[in-house]
């Protein structure tokens, strides 16, 4: 599961003006590294240019790759391009928050994506309720162990209130016995 | 019905066929003007006998099709919660669409074929066979307007059954499944068209109107997934907290049951200490009488002893 780009365009009236992006070219091998990043590059914008203004959120497959293409209504877009298995609602996600996250600052921004793109990388720690899911089942999980060891419990006090029951009962037993030697052999 | 019908002209044409062409094959060299008597006679005996036999074909064609809607809609009624047999169905539907189809551009044919024959000739004759094909026709028309309205009924049956299934699969395990039935409708709707606009024989199957429609909504769904899928994770998670609350509630009654149970526990063990203590206070004390009480003995016997002795010695 991984993210190989992300990266931001101006839509204008169907020319695409690239802004940032970075990239994770780390699965290639040395050589092809270039061509992968010029072609990620080239299909993001080509996606872009070929998408309605209004077209919102899209996936497009190719290979074996998704491209999950964002067209924000004021022209800003954003393309993400990760293998088949990533979840695409953390993609849209992501490219929801970094879009987001455009008017906040824009030098430091390419330093930025790069962050992202690589804390993402990771779906279920980044995404907050991919987080929230992986958390509340990971409790689940310990509370029916919790249960199970309970239930144990339970057992083993059941069998310990038998047991101090029938000793209780023996040192009675006891206690008469002894009571009774005391009484009828005193006379010897 | 209609098939006997036709057998029976056709029987007779053939005969006069067959007669035709023995008066033909004896009189071969002054058969001129028989042949071109005749000639006419077989062209109409040709043109009735392949009306007749197209009429029989698409008779056949429309019972199968008949019986194919009836299995789609024995199928479409026992839709199950969990006995799913939707490629079977789709299947079905589009064969049964094939078909429909089919007989349409039968039907036409048909109609084509017995105005054609009857536009050469004009004969009183004429009359009869033309009233009768165009009964024949009308038969098959009807016939065919009645299975797919029976076909229609069936497919809103299925989108009945679908939605209820989504319904109680939703009560269950709360679930949507929204997406599933955003194709249904799509497809009813064009039959509801096709069916609408449709006149006996001209049922037009323009599939154009429904691809747009499709895409449309493919359009509309892929906006709509994110948010779709968005909702689906919220859910669970609410379900997982839910759950989680219920064993938290069940944990701490639990625990409030085995509490007395550790109360019963603790009160046995002391009862138990307190028995042994006693026992062991009187054992004590046993042995202390008993190792005191020799001494008494001793001395409570040498007296008895003294005593014995006296006596004997004072009685003898």
């Amino acid at each position: 599961m991984r993210l190989y780009s992300l990266q931001l365009v101006y839509k204008q009236d169907n020319r695409v003006t690239p802004l940032v992006a970075a990239h994770d070219l780390s699965s290639f091998g040395f050589f092809e590294r270039k061509t992968a990043k010029e072609f990620m590059d080239f299909t993001g914008k080509l996606i872009v240019e070929r998408s309605a203004p209004d077209s919102g959120r899209s996936q497009v497959p190719e290979q074996s790759y998704i491209c999950h293409c964002f067209v924000r209504n004021d022209k800003l877009a954003g393309i993400c391009i990760s293998d088949s298995e990533y979840p695409a609602r953390v993609a849209q996600s992501l490219l929801s928050q970094v879009l987001i996250d455009v008017y906040t600052c824009s030098q430091a921004q390419f330093k930025q994506l790069e962050a992202e793109l690589a804390r993402y990388q990771d779906p279920k720690k980044a995404d907050t309720l991919s987080k929230v899911q992986g958390d509340v089942n990971d409790t689940k999980a310990i509370m029916t162990q919790t249960m199970e060891n309970l239930l144990d419990r339970g057992e083993k006090l059941d069998d310990l209130v038998a047991r101090s029951d029938a000793l209780s009962a023996q040192s009675k037993a006891f206690y008469e016995t002894a009571k009774r030697t005391r009484r009828c052999c005193n006379a010897l | 019905m209609t098939a006997s019908r036709d057998r029976t002209n056709e029987f007779q044409s053939v005969v006069q066929l067959m007669r035709g062409r023995l008066s033909n094959g004896a009189a071969s060299g002054a058969a001129a003007s028989a042949s071109e008597q005749h000639s006419p006679a077989k062209a109409r005996l040709h043109q009735r006998s392949q009306f007749n036999q197209l009429a029989r074909r698409v008779g056949a064609d429309l019972k199968s099709t008949c019986a194919k809607v009836e299995k789609l809609a024995l199928l479409a009624k026992r839709q199950s919660l969990f006995d799913d047999r939707v490629p079977e169905i789709q299947e079905l539907t589009y064969i049964v669409r094939q078909d429909l189809n089919a007989l349409n551009q039968a039907i036409g044919s048909l109609q084509e074929v017995s105005r054609n024959g009857q536009s050469q000739f004009q004969q009183q004759q004429q009359q009869q066979s033309r009233t009768h094909s165009n009964s024949v026709v009308l038969a098959l028309q009807t016939q065919l307007a009645n299975m797919s309205d029976r076909f229609r009924n069936v497919l809103e049956t299925r989108t009945e059954t679908l939605k209820q299934n989504a319904a109680r699969r939703e009560q269950f395990s709360a679930t949507s499944s929204t997406v599933d039935l955003l194709a249904k409708p799509s497809l009813l709707a064009q039959d509801d068209e096709l069916h609408r606009t449709s006149s006996d024989v001209a049922i037009d199957m323009s599939g154009a109107e429904g691809n747009w429609r499709r895409q449309q909504q493919a359009l509309l769904d892929q906006n709509e997934d994110y948010l779709n899928s968005r909702a689906d994770t919220m859910r669970n998670i609410e379900q997982t907290m839910v759950d989680l609350g219920q064993i938290f509630q069940q944990l701490a009654t639990i625990v409030r049951e085995q509490d007395e149970m550790v109360q019963r526990i603790d009160a046995s063990v002391d009862q138990t200490t307190i028995n042994v203590e006693g026992a062991h206070a009187e054992l004590l004390k046993f042995f202390k009488t008993v190792s005191s009480n020799r001494r008494l003995m001793l001395k409570v016997f040498g007296v008895l002893i003294v005593f014995f002795v006296i006596f004997v010695v004072f009685l003898s």
